[in-house]
């Protein structure tokens, strides 16, 4: 009798465990045997099952992207995170699906998803320096498909508000004139970006593009390549001019707007007076930048566009000096000279953020995606048992404080006087 | 008995398996409310116990409404915060009570209301912090026999959702670490509860009230789990109460240690078979509850006490979980829960059935409904229980 009461339970418990091995359970094996095109069947079955679709996309998304089928993993992870849906995983495989793809845009912010829900931190710089060399890959193909289609129809089209700082030729020159020139395009560019009414193109995309078009750095000033650049960049306007260092130290500005659509050259009035500062100079660009442009600032924005960056001129090549490391992708040498431009002036921010990406580049470099991809699986996971184990030691430690529930009976009791009737047992 | 359990189990087996049955359970996760960042709930519950006592052949009734509601807000994805309230309503009838011409005794009133904030300071470190606001009902009415049905709402066999309202404003910092090893997550906590003094009645003179001090607790936990298709889990919680104090008037002028509850140890582990439709939860529960003491009960000697509510108990239960569809859910389980007093002797023993379950209605909004069925003895047998409850809710996030 008890060998057929075994046997009934036993038949049971197959059968239920039997039932219970879904589609998607199928497919997760197959998928971790890497026989990915028989779980793709089965992943496909699981969401036409209609039951807990979002994984079944997710599942199926992660093996056409082990199968490099880029585009059609993006496609389902794309709905296994819709929603607002709080999936790491499905946000990392669709980041990473994305990138592969050439869909930059989207992998940013599936990258900055997968911050918000990562806890990680070691794997949060991993991905912060991604998401650096994604946005440097985003400006690599701008200039490429600027480039390859220059020639196309829409390659006369430019933007409105869109504006190129471009480099300013600096005669006869500091000790180092390129490091002068990167340093004063980047804090004016710095500037002309807390402009809501301009566009401002980027130093690191302008230099991609002189680098793409390969011109040398006396090319670059050359007024046919300047219009070419503008072209490109499809901005409307691009900013050109010379800072001349008089014997005495002093500077004189002579600035010129380029109109892409119409081919003009305006002069921008910059003050008669020279100027012995190359800071405030800078900031004397920048205003009579924006009077070219009819934009006059004022009150939060005239006091953000006075403040400077720093003041100090060795700071200031150092920055250039790290911003030309940069550009020649020697990102080792750029983080000294910009530790260096910060122990020379701590408060200078820009120089700060140009570390920070010279940093996750240096690290980027060194990346392989398939690492952070085993480091993401395996933390994911090792995060959800550590939750689990967490929400189990949370109960157990604050029963107290949580509602009771059947098996959370109050342990004090509400013990009564000693009046009351208790058996009082005496110990012998 | 044994008959019907082993008829009634089965049934529901198929009726699961079969996907036919469409019922509802406590242990179901308002789904509703995942990957929100706000939530808000309110799960009320009926809880009805039938005792009987087979000697004097006297019936007592017991229900309770409780209407508990929770908010939740999920700061970051490293921070969250828990509100908490009970509100109830408890009713005590027995029928000698009845022959008194009192038809039944009423308890109701408002619960303290409870913030619990949990934040994850590192990837394996993370910090409890709670307090308790005194806004629940701390005193009964002799004239109406509250007292009377207060005593049950702690008994351990008849489970209660809510029993004290209101207690005094206390807090509770806590600590808890866990790292994963070779596949096996382990870790430790620590808890502090401080609870401060408040005015409460005597159950015994409930005319008088004194400032009563609940003493603090001390917990400490550690636990394993491993796996993943087939999890194991074991924890061990230890908890230290001190003494708790009562000073007043009269003979309490000076400060008496009123009660000094003995440490607790509970012990639970359960083993779970879990695939993306189905679960398999066995699990187990001890709870050891070491002697009580009421320390100034003589003054020559120091009494080791059995208070009827300071049981062991031992739990034992079987869930499945399956989702039957993409937006519904259920679960059944099975329960046994078994009481003993200090001496080992079985004070009662409890089977219980429980089918809950949760169907997703649009997508922020959540049926929850439950049924839970019990059948039980106690005091040798000599007192039959039987008893159900059920809840219906509807959750939604933000």
């Amino acid at each position: 009798m008890k060998f057929e009461k075994f046997g009934i339970i036993v038949y049971i418990l197959t059968f239920i465990l039997g039932c219970g091995v879904s589609n998607y359970d199928r497919g997760v094996s197959f998928l971790g045997q890497e026989e990915f095109d028989t779980a793709i069947p089965y992943f496909e079955a699981a969401i036409d099952s209609g039951v807990n679709i979002a994984d079944a996309h997710r599942e199926l998304g992660i093996t056409y992207y082990k199968k490099e089928m880029a585009q059609q993993a993006a496609n389902h992870l794309r709905i296994a995170t819709k929603n607002g849906r709080k999936d790491s995983r499905a946000a990392f495989f669709l980041a990473v699906a994305l990138e592969e793809n050439g869909d930059f845009d989207e992998a940013l912010d599936a990258y900055r998803k997968f911050i918000k829900l990562n806890s990680s931190q070691s794997i949060g710089q991993d991905i912060r320096s991604r998401i650096v060399l994604v946005k440097g890959k985003k400006d690599n193909q701008f200039v490429q498909e600027a480039v390859t289609g220059e020639l196309g129809a829409n390659s006369g089209k430019t933007l409105d508000n869109r504006i190129v700082a471009h480099y300013l030729e600096i005669t006869p020159g500091s000790a180092d004139p390129v490091a002068l020139q990167k340093s004063l395009t980047s804090l004016l560019i710095s500037d002309l970006a807390k402009v809501d009414q301009v566009d401002v193109v980027r130093r690191s995309l302008l230099q991609k593009l002189i680098n793409m078009i390969d011109l040398d750095q006396d090319a670059v000033l050359n007024t046919k390549n300047i219009k070419r650049i503008g072209h490109l960049l499809r901005a409307k306007h691009v900013i050109s001019g010379k800072i001349e260092e008089s014997s005495d130290g002093a500077f004189r500005l002579n600035l010129f707007l380029n109109k892409i659509d119409s081919n003009e050259v305006q002069q921008i009035s910059t003050p008669e007076e020279e100027k012995n500062d190359l800071f405030e100079l800078q900031k004397t660009l920048v205003f009579s930048i924006l009077e070219s442009l009819n934009i006059q600032p004022v009150g939060a924005l005239k006091k953000a566009l006075l403040k400077r960056e720093t003041e100090s001129m060795s700071a200031l090549i150092l920055f250039g000096q790290g911003l030309d490391s940069v550009d020649r992708n020697d990102y080792a040498t750029a983080v000294k000279l910009l530790r260096d431009a910060l122990s020379e002036d701590p408060d200078f921010e820009l120089a700060k953020k140009v570390l920070n990406e010279a940093e996750a580049l240096e690290v980027a470099r060194g990346q392989d995606l398939s690492l952070i991809e085993t480091n993401v699986v395996r933390r994911i996971k090792s995060q959800s048992a550590i939750h689990d184990r967490f929400s189990h030691m949370d109960s157990a430690l604050t029963r107290e404080f949580a509602p009771p529930t059947a098996a959370d009976a109050t342990l004090e009791g509400d013990a009564p006087p000693p009046e009351t009737s208790i058996t009082i047992i005496v110990k012998q | 008995m044994k008959f019907f359990r082993y008829i009634l189990f089965s049934s529901l087996i198929c009726c699961l398996s079969s996907g036919y049955l469409r019922v509802l359970a406590d242990t179901v996760q308002p789904i509703a409310t995942k990957d929100r960042s706000f939530a808000i709930y309110s799960i009320p519950h009926l809880q009805n116990w039938s005792v009987t006592n087979q000697v004097d052949k006297t019936q007592t009734r017991l229900r309770q409404i409780s209407i508990p509601w929770t908010a939740q807000l999920q700061l970051s994805n490293r921070t969250g915060m828990v509100l908490t309230q009970s509100n109830a309503i408890s009713e005590f009838n027995l029928d000698k009570l009845d022959d008194q011409g009192k038809s039944g005794l009423t308890l109701q009133g408002m619960g303290d209301m409870r913030l619990k904030i949990k934040h994850q300071l590192f990837d394996s470190l993370m910090l409890i912090a709670g307090t308790n606001f005194p806004a629940g009902k701390t005193s009964v009415d002799p004239e109406a026999d509250e007292d009377e049905v207060l005593k049950h709402l702690f008994d351990d066999t008849l489970d209660f959702q809510t029993g004290r309202l209101g207690e005094g404003w206390a807090f509770d910092i806590g600590t808890a670490y866990a790292r994963q090893l070779a596949g096996i997550t382990f870790g430790i906590g620590a808890n502090y509860l401080y609870k401060n003094t408040y005015l409460r009645q005597l159950l015994n003179d409930p005319t008088r009230k004194v400032n009563y001090n609940p003493g603090t607790d001390i917990s400490f936990t550690s636990g394993f789990s491993a796996g993943s298709v087939l999890q194991f889990r074991s924890d061990f919680t230890y908890i230290i109460h001190t003494r708790q104090t009562i000073h007043g008037t009269g003979v309490f002028d000076k400060e008496k240690n009123y009660f000094e509850q003995g440490p607790d140890l509970l012990i639970d582990g359960g083993i779970a078979y879990k695939r993306q439709r189905l679960k398999l939860d066995l699990f187990g529960q001890l709870l050891d509850r070491e002697a009580s003491s009421r320390p100034d009960a003589s003054k020559s000697n120091r009494l080791d006490i059995v208070d009827r509510n300071q049981n062991n108990r031992r739990i034992y239960a079987l869930r499945i979980t399956y989702q039957t569809g993409g937006r519904s859910t259920i679960s059944a389980t099975v329960e046994d829960k078994l009481l003993e007093d200090q001496n080992q002797e079985r004070v009662a023993s409890v089977l219980s059935y429980y089918l809950d379950s949760h169907f997703q209605l649009t997508s922020p909004i959540g049926l929850t409904l439950g049924l839970k069925i019990s059948n039980g003895r106690m005091d040798e047998g000599q007192t039959r229980l039987s008893g159900y409850g059920c809840y219906a809710a509807l959750t939604t996030g933000f």
